[in-house]
């Protein structure tokens, strides 16, 4: 039976189509308010990309994931702002650093149970923001620090939105490309053994350590990206974006997606945030008088409702309506 | 800084316990909660801003202090109740990701909730009794914050009793250890659940409402008491009691030495430090053992 | 092949295994049998290397195992398959085997992400390998159905397929003929025999009497975590302890 390269890779097609798509949208979408907002979903998307390998994949929960996210924006901020490092190189250190806390949390913290990982996540998550605003001398506290430069290639500067769009939805779909092939390997499977039973993973020569501290560093690294790319964006870093909330919010964007489900980063990160801007624009017109807090309110009742009749998140919950059709 | 004598020392400790009992109580409600329903509550903090803040309003409504304290824990037990049937019974075979993201969904709603009932200004609750601070060999203590101790005290003499002494409590034992087993004995998980999460609401109420004299009222006051909350249940294990009540007292005993005879800016991050410590520490007890088809109970 | 000596494993006061020695020959096909609760499956997780023995020593052809992780243990030959077939149920059949050739392959993440050439070719490599253990249980043409939505006895097929996909030379099969029905049996029998004939040792844990009867060479039996007679199937089937242990002590 031939098959054309489209049927053997749906996923090829899916990446190409993003690409147009994506391609196109400064085009068509006229507004640099919602410009704006597409730069922080890509850049939330590549946070969540890396949660769900960890989470999804791999099945480790990370309640503390802003802190990578942190240390790769403060990395970049700091040696770029105080030392004069080029950003790119800047951004390169950050990957590695932040990958190497990650590899040394991941030595003591996989031997823990579910919750405990949690727990220990959380914590350390939580350490992360108290460094970041206590090391004031380092990272100018709750003040922060201004004055990042752009990021630039040769003579070309990125600093248009458009031009930034471009970037970070660039990144983002080169991650995803990078994160499909990974999962459908034999890294992949390995992982996803992990995730379903570690004692059947076990009995088959998966060592469940090694992997799950490899995807802990690659989600650290794909946070670090993400955090270098925002203080680029943004000129300025603060302790703010990196604190507890942050992190529960990135688990959202992934439960919302779809935790085992690479589409799934980018399409919760969308429909967290387009939420949250929605119900911004939507809620003073439904209640007169509505505020931060309405949409608050609004915001936990939804994610309540969604978790209890798409516990699989978004993707799941739609497509395996589809599959069930499918396979008759 | 002055020259630190007995009673210096002393003074610092006990107010450390006295904090630390109210981390104990809402320790022992994350506890419960988790050992009966598998799942840890990050909202855990909102029964003690909300039994904080009902206590206020009600007394506020000219209740007397001791009325409007058993109005308001009584109040949060039946919104404890709602919590887990409108949210937690529904999603009852979720996974634990989804479990604890519904969890997170509770906790914002209930603090926009109250961001609209009370605004952002803070409140203040009156001493249960007033008078003069006990001196006690040279440490000062005020009366309110024995009134934490005695009442935390209490709490736990009545948990202890209800958990060991009634059929209800040895049910609720034995579905935390077990529970498959225990639903086939014919309790219902879904009862226990419920029962859990009242019984944590409670809990977290009076840990609210017993600190809130000493400290300042308001609706994010759930966030930080939360978190303290896990550090001490994960102290415990997340399962053993008396773990989690020597973990409290530690904790606000440290916290309040730090503090005391360092820095203020130090009390947070201890906990946090205490966290990690606690982990690594368990964690170091070896490979953990791996049993092939075990039931997640 | 394998020899436990003096195994004893104590969980927290209850005595699990107690002084437990047992010899399983080269290409044979050994069955542990005993009532419930005789420790049988412990001695499995023991000397598949999921917790070490309390006391005592297990060696893989002379080698001794202690220390060595579960998941290294595999590449040194002991393969496994549970009481509950443990599938990994999200996975399509065919991958659940192809990850059993996890030891067999070598691209690791980067390779992965940038699928070099090396790791496409391993892949396909995988790929037939995997079909090829598929097709030894007669499950190939279930290759792209997920694993959690076949029948119970096909589970266990999927499970048995994705241990051989290890290439263990010890098989250690925990109860594989737990609610299947008598055709299924006959199949199994089968399939085991074939196994043996493969050259893999294999030491089965059962409850049915009369298939171990016909497909063990050597029977071990426990009892509340001892040995208690050992021997072949007739003179197993008619040892005093064994009868006693089984029926009760009037029978004996």
């Amino acid at each position: 039976m031939i098959r054309t390269w489209w049927q053997r890779s749906p996923n090829a097609i899916s990446v190409l189509l993003c690409a147009l798509f994506l391609g196109s949208l400064p085009l068509w979408v006229r507004s640099p308010y919602l410009v704006s907002t597409a730069i922080f979903i890509g850049i939330a998307s590549i946070l969540t990309l890396g949660l769900c390998l960890l989470m999804g994949y791999a099945g480790q929960i990370s309640l503390g994931h802003a802190a990578f996210y942190g240390l790769g924006a403060y990395t970049s901020a700091v040696l770029t702002v105080k030392y004069g490092v080029s950003p790119w190189l800047a951004m390169a250190i950050g990957v590695v650093i932040t990958a190497g806390a990650a590899y040394l949390i991941g030595i003591p913290i996989f031997r823990l149970r579910e919750h405990y990982l949690a727990m220990a996540t959380l914590g350390l998550g939580v350490i992360a923001h108290l460094v970041f605003l206590e090391l004031r001398d380092l990272t100018g506290g709750a003040s922060g620090l201004p004055g990042v430069p752009r990021l630039a290639v040769g003579g070309f500067v990125f600093d248009s939105d458009v031009e930034y769009f471009y970037l970070v939805w660039g990144t983002v779909l080169l991650l995803i490309i990078l994160s499909l092939n990974i999962v459908n390997s034999r890294v992949g499977r390995a992982l996803r053994a992990i995730h379903a039973s570690e004692a059947a993973a076990d009995s088959i020569g998966v060592d469940s350590g090694r992997y799950k501290s490899q995807v802990l560093v690659l989600s650290a690294v794909y946070a670090s990206l993400a955090g270098s790319l925002y203080v680029h964006y943004m000129r300025f870093v603060s302790p703010q974006p990196f604190d507890f909330e942050a992190s529960v919010r990135l688990v959202v964007m992934a439960a919302v997606g779809g935790l085992a489900s690479v589409w799934g980063a980018p399409l919760g990160a969308a429909a967290v945030t387009l939420l949250t801007v929605l119900l911004r624009e939507v809620m003073p017109r439904l209640i007169p008088n509505a505020s931060g807090e309405h949409t608050a309110i609004a915001y936990g009742l939804l994610l309540v409702v969604i978790m209890i009749f798409m516990p699989e998140g978004l993707t799941r919950g739609l497509l395996v309506r589809r599959r069930r059709y499918a396979r008759r | 800084m002055a020259a630190f004598d007995l009673g210096n020392y002393l003074q610092l400790i006990l107010a450390g316990i006295s904090t630390g009992s109210i981390y104990v109580l809402i320790a022992l409600g994350v506890v419960t909660i988790y050992t009966v329903t598998g799942v840890v509550n990050l909202a855990q903090g909102e029964f003690a801003m909300l039994g904080a803040m009902l206590a206020v309003t009600y007394y506020g409504w000219e209740m007397p202090l001791l009325l409007a304290f058993v109005a308001a824990v009584l109040s949060v037990a039946i919104i404890g109740a709602g919590i887990e049937r409108l949210t937690v019974d529904p999603a009852r075979d979720a996974s634990p990701v989804t479990l604890i993201i519904i969890t997170v969904g509770v906790s914002i709603t209930v603090r926009g909730i109250a961001l609209l009932a009370w605004g952002t200004i803070p409140y203040s609750l009156p001493a249960f009794t007033s008078g003069p601070p006990l001196r006690l060999w040279g440490a000062v203590i005020s009366q309110q914050r024995l009134w934490t101790l005695a009442t935390a005290a209490a709490i736990l003499l009545l948990l202890y009793f209800l958990l060991e002494h009634t059929l209800l409590g040895k049910a609720v034992r034995a579905c935390a250890l077990n529970r498959r087993a225990a639903s086939l004995m014919g309790i219902s998980p879904s009862q226990m659940s419920l029962l859990a999460y009242v019984l944590s609401a409670t809990l977290g109420a009076v840990g609210g409402i017993v600190i809130a004299p000493l400290t300042l009222v308001s609706y994010d006051m759930g966030l930080i008491l939360g978190l303290k909350g896990f550090v001490v249940a994960v102290m415990g294990g997340l399962v053993s009691a008396p773990m989690t009540v020597a973990g409290g007292l530690l904790l606000g005993v440290a916290e309040s030495l730090a503090a005391g005879l360092i820095s203020s800016s130090l009390k947070d991050a201890i906990a946090f430090i205490a966290l990690l410590v606690v982990i690594f520490a368990r964690a170091r007890q070896g490979p953990r053992i791996r049993l092939p088809g075990r039931l997640r109970s | 092949m394998l020899a436990v000596e003096g195994v004893t494993k104590a969980f927290e006061g209850v005595l699990a295994l107690d002084e437990v020695s047992l010899e399983v020959a080269a290409h044979s096909i050994t069955a542990l049998v005993g009532p419930n609760g005789a420790g049988k499956t412990t001695l499995f997780n023991i000397v598949a290397g999921s917790y070490p023995p309390t006391r005592g020593t297990v060696r893989l052809e002379g080698r001794v195992l202690d220390g060595v992780p579960a998941h290294e243990r595999v590449r040194l030959g002991i393969g496994r398959t549970f009481q509950n077939a443990l599938l990994f149920d999200h996975m399509t059949v065919l991958e659940n085997v192809m990850v059993g050739r996890h030891v067999h392959g070598r691209a690791g993440m980067v390779a992965a992400a940038l699928r070099l050439p090396r790791m496409r070719a391993e892949e396909e490599r995988l790929y037939l390998d995997g079909m090829k253990y598929l097709n030894l249980v007669g499950l190939g043409q279930r290759a792209q159905t997920l694993a959690g939505s076949l029948p119970f006895g096909q589970q266990r097929l999927v499970a048995i397929a994705r241990a051989l996909a290890t290439e263990p030379r010890l098989l250690l099969m925990d109860e594989p003929a737990a609610g299947l029905n008598a055709l299924e049996k006959l199949d199994l029998a089968d399939l085991i025999r074939r196994i043996q004939e493969m050259g893999i040792t294999v030491l089965l844990i059962e409850h049915d009497v009369p298939l171990v009867m016909r497909l063990a060479e050597l029977i071990i039996v426990l009892d509340h975590g001892r040995k208690l007679a050992e021997g072949t199937p007739e003179q197993v089937r008619q040892d005093r302890k064994v009868l006693a242990a089984y029926l009760g002590e009037g029978a004996a």
